[in-house]
């Protein structure tokens, strides 16, 4: 009986006019577009310069940014005001130095000087790390100026600590080798979650799930018959958007492929009785939508998909443990980035495996045959 | 008059047969409530709890010291002591720890006697941007552990300071309301004003009801816009929710006119509704036109607006395509609107492009339903 | 061997305070064609889904081939067939798809689907469609294949659920030879309608008025009865008493 639901299945979702189509299409769609505008990347934050001392301190100042390794000198503006206008305000410089006139005279006359570090917070990220490093870098230049001027004595007698810092996993610091992994999370989300509603409400509105209600097939079957397309079409999803991740950023993960296919077996079948238990409390496909994308943007938010969920405060940070797609999104990561195994990551495979069976069995006790 | 008062018996039926499903209603005027409060309170980039274990072979006064400062440290959480470094990769697979902090073997002896001592900062990486954040914090906390023992009696020469004042342009909190804010009612007027109508017009089609309304006495003309006046009252609706929530919640002023953001959100509410006839009119399955709208407008206005990522960080190439979506536009006025509190000259080009739309929308949607009548 | 396949006694269907189907009671005998009647909102469509297991009684008994509706519904739905009113075939799938489909469902095996598919559409003058889409059928072909695909499987009895609604009087006058047909090789069919001429070809006719069976005889014994020349004039002289409006 089981046989003849599934091959039904198939045939409607391979007769949909656009289903096909779009398993192909969206993953491409997303994996090239959303990367490129999701890019948080702190490498290379855009300095721009205001000399107003034009000395030899300044100007070394200046230099030293420039080498530091962290910036990009984008500009020099010959005022403070036009540097924020015409170049923090149009997002082509994140940070601003500002050197002072008398900046030298001062720095020898009354032994400091000031300099002005802005910092646009609109990525919150890069102002906050650009200012940070900044003033590392005016620290170091201060003490190379001691040094010079035969401070050495108390240079030497100040203790140092040497902090050598270093990033286990993605040296190459790139923002896309994390952004991607969850990103196919994502898509699976997207596709899996969305069928269901499809499918099931479609048969509601056009009355063949009544044809099938008067027949001997149980309710275990018929969810069943449902779940098992939605699962193949995972995979495709899954492997269409390894391999072009592949190919467009050169990402490929780091254990095996099967640790990656377990989780997303158990995610795909969480992610769909997720949407069957939507389209069984739906009479209609506008409703079913309704409802979809309602949940389907407070779970991406609350994902750790833009902001790491160890961002969020206490309550939000609860509020993520019932969100199927942060143990997701989690699992794709580590699995990409750090070569985690199924043993490492237990604990998010038993919470998706929770959310399966739970969601599932009231996917299944929901679904009403019977008035 | 008898037109009119035809029409106004349209319009109640709509209203009514979209109230009856409450809780569709519900969410509509629920969601933008729920994404100002997650936006606003629960999504940040701030560092916070983050996990670290100590290696320290050494156990001196000093790195008790440091260990301390990190203890007290109300962004880290120290999750114990680890004897050997091959313990660190373990625990960051399985991503139990963020951070690893390890003292060289003599610590305390290096430093008093060589005046230089070693500590490496091991981050979990998968983040780049945290990583970079949690390892600077945590070389400030390590040097700012010594700051007292380096108060030594001064040694001539005086040494000479440079000293940085930072200032964070923009407060962050209002900058990212400046962001989202305008960028959820563009969501939520896509979202309802486009995606609905497109879903709804196409169920009545898909059902067959069509014709029947077309063969009644009202112009088509009026049945459409029967059939959007419910969608735009929600949409008032939810406009007046989020401009109080951001007043009210948020704290993000209404710093320019509200008649204003009134003209423009007309603007872009007909743009919508355009756009959904446009949609249903060219599809024949409420599926279609559901992953239709889904993807030629949801999807562009979440990632693409400025709602999620800031527009100016985009590669040029994605700005350009940002232009041909209306909610690009809207979201730019209102945020010069209603944040920047500028006047209509400056929002004219936004207007402008947004006429344009509109009318070349309605003229294709117009001319194609009336083809598929004839 | 019972030759009483339908047997109802006192069945009730309240929703909330309003009573659809109101202690209706009767027996319907084996390749019998027993024809419901009843205006809209009489309570007929709810009463045929209680006796196919797909709604639950709130009181009263119905055994239906040999099973209670309460308690073993599934067991009801192996026996039974059922068309409904809203034309249920899916649309995107093939004829024979649809018949191997259907077929499949009610346990019949793949070779014995694809050597009955190859008669019945033979018997329906379906061979050349045999590969068309269902949706792009015209209305009265998809009917007949409905009621082909509702018998495929041999059930005892077939509720038809108006089967001939909205097609032209030729095409349903071969409808009720197919289900003339289907009522010889020994299926019941149980069938409502409101074409008051249909009500003539059926055994016998019960009339449906606010939830309640007013009459149930013979066609001519019920024209006898009420002193009527059809069966309309019958219908007619009971739903003036009616207090539930249409729809």
């Amino acid at each position: 009986m089981l046989k003849f639901l599934i091959e039904k299945e198939f045939k409607l979702i391979l007769r949909n006019p656009i289903l096909p189509r779009l398993i192909f299409i969206m993953p491409v769609v997303l994996l090239v577009i959303l990367p490129n505008a999701a890019n948080y990347e702190v490498r290379n934050i855009n300095l721009v310069v205001v000399d107003n001392d034009h000395s030899s301190y300044s100007a070394r100042l200046v230099a030293k940014s420039a080498s530091s390794g962290y910036f990009r000198l984008v500009a020099s503006e010959a005022s403070y005001e036009q540097a924020l206008e015409r170049q923090v305000e149009r997002g082509r410089a994140d940070v601003a130095l500002e050197i002072p006139q008398g900046f030298e005279r001062d720095l020898v006359r009354q032994g400091s000087a000031r300099v002005l570090i802005s910092a646009n917070t609109v990525n919150a990220t890069k102002g906050a790390l650009g200012s940070s490093y900044l003033a590392s870098v005016t620290a170091d230049v201060t003490r190379e100026i001691n040094l010079e001027r035969g401070a050495e004595a108390f240079a030497s007698q100040t203790p140092t600590i040497d902090v050598a810092t270093r990033n286990r996993y993605n040296q190459d610091m790139d923002y896309r080798a994390f952004m991607v992994p969850a990103l196919m999370m994502m898509l699976m989300t997207l596709l899996c979650g969305m069928m269901p509603a499809v499918s099931i409400v479609g048969e509601k509105e056009t009355g063949t799930i009544e044809q099938i209600n008067v027949t001997p097939v149980t309710k275990f079957k018929f969810i069943l018959a449902k779940l098992i397309p939605f699962w193949t079409i995972g995979y495709i999803v899954l492997t269409v958007a390894l391999f072009l991740s592949l190919l467009l950023y050169g990402l490929w993960p780091e254990s095996s492929l099967l640790t990656l296919y377990a989780g997303a077996t158990v995610f795909i079948v969480v992610i769909s009785g997720m949407g069957l238990l939507v389209s069984n409390s739906s009479s209609n496909m506008q409703q079913a939508m309704f409802v979809t994308i309602f949940f389907l943007v407070i779970f991406m938010l609350m994902s750790g998909f833009f902001t790491p969920v160890t961002s969020m405060p206490e309550w939000a940070q609860w509020v993520t443990v019932f969100n199927p797609q942060r143990y997701f999104a989690e699992i794709m990561r580590m699995v990409y980035i750090k070569g985690s195994s199924i043993a490492d990551l237990w604990r998010d495979f038993l919470a998706l495996g929770l959310f399966a069976v739970v969601l599932n069995g009231l996917a299944i006790i929901s679904y009403r045959k019977r008035v | 008059m008898h037109r009119t008062s035809q029409f106004a018996a349209f319009v109640r039926k709509e209203i009514y047969h979209i109230f009856r499903d409450r809780r569709t209603v519900m969410i509509m005027l629920v969601m933008p409530i729920v994404q100002i409060i997650l936006f606003g309170f629960a999504i940040s980039n701030e560092v916070r709890n983050v996990r670290l274990v100590v290696l320290d072979p050494s156990r001196d006064a000093t790195t008790t010291q440091i260990v301390e400062s990190f203890r007290a440290n109300s962004y880290f959480t120290l999750m114990g002591s680890i004897n050997t470094p091959d313990q660190i990769e373990p625990l960051f697979r399985r991503g139990e720890v963020d951070l690893a902090l390890v003292f060289g073997p003599n610590f305390h002896d290096d430093l008093t006697r060589e005046h230089r001592a070693q500590v490496q900062l091991i981050a979990d990486g998968a983040d780049p941007n945290m990583a970079s954040m949690i390892t600077y914090y945590a070389s400030n906390i390590i040097q700012g552990a010594l700051m007292p023992s380096a108060q030594q009696p001064s040694v001539t020469p005086s040494p000479m300071i440079i000293v940085p004042e930072i200032k964070l342009l923009y407060n962050p909190q209002m900058k990212s309301a400046y962001n989202f804010v305008p960028g959820i009612m563009g969501f939520i007027l896509t979202l309802i004003c486009a995606m609905m109508t497109a879903v709804s017009i196409v169920r009545e089609k898909e059902r067959g009801t069509m014709e029947v309304l077309l063969v009644s006495p009202m112009r088509p003309i009026f049945m459409i816009v029967a059939k959007m006046a419910p969608y735009m009252l929600v949409s008032a609706a939810n406009l007046v929710t989020i401009i109080l929530l951001s007043v009210y919640l948020l704290g993000v002023p209404v710093t320019g006119h509200l008649w204003l953001m009134g003209v423009t959100s007309l603007l872009f509410i007909s743009a919508s509704l355009a756009l959904g006839l446009l949609i249903s009119t060219l599809v024949r399955t409420q599926v279609v036109a559901m992953i239709l709208s889904g993807m030629a407008l949801m999807m562009p206005v979440a990632m693409l607006s400025g709602m999620m990522f800031p527009v100016e960080s985009m590669p040029l190439i994605l700005q350009w395509l940002s232009a041909i979506i209306p909610a690009r536009w809207y979201i730019a006025s209102i945020r010069k609107v209603m944040i920047e509190g500028l006047g209509i000259e400056y929002v004219l080009t936004e207007i402008a492009i947004t006429t344009g739309m509109v009318a070349a929308l309605i003229g294709i949607s117009l001319s194609k339903f009336k083809n598929r009548l004839a | 061997m019972n030759d009483t396949v339908i047997e109802v006694e006192g069945l009730t269907k309240r929703f909330g305070s309003f009573t659809a189907v109101d202690g209706i009671g009767f027996s319907v005998a084996r390749g019998e064609i027993f024809g419901f009647l009843g205006a809209n909102g009489a309570g007929k469509t709810t009463a045929m889904k209680m006796l196919c297991g797909i709604s639950r009684p709130t009181a009263g008994r119905a055994v239906v081939a040999g099973f209670d509706v309460g308690r073993h519904s599934e067991q009801i739905k192996r026996h039974i067939g059922y068309m409904s009113q809203k034309f249920s075939l899916y649309g995107e799938l093939k004829v024979w798809e649809n018949i191997r489909l259907y077929a499949g469902i009610y346990g019949m095996k793949s070779d014995e689907i694809a050597a009955k598919t190859e008669r019945v559409l033979a018997s329906l003058g379906f061979e050349n469609e045999r590969n068309s889409l269902v949706g792009s059928l015209p209305l009265g072909w998809k009917q007949k294949l409905a009621f082909a695909v509702s018998i495929f499987h041999n059930p005892q009895i077939v509720f038809l659920d108006e089967p001939t609604s909205g097609v032209d009087p030729s095409a349903r006058r071969r409808f009720w030879e197919q289900i003339y047909a289907a009522a010889d090789s020994g299926i019941t069919v149980f069938v409502t309608t409101h074409y008051m001429d249909e009500a003539e070809y059926c055994d016998r006719v019960s009339i449906m008025v606010d939830g309640r069976i007013e009459a149930l005889d013979t066609p001519a014994g019920l024209k006898e009865r009420f002193g009527a020349e059809d069966i309309y004039g019958v219908f007619h002289q009971l739903a003036r008493k009616a207090q539930r409006g249409e729809g």
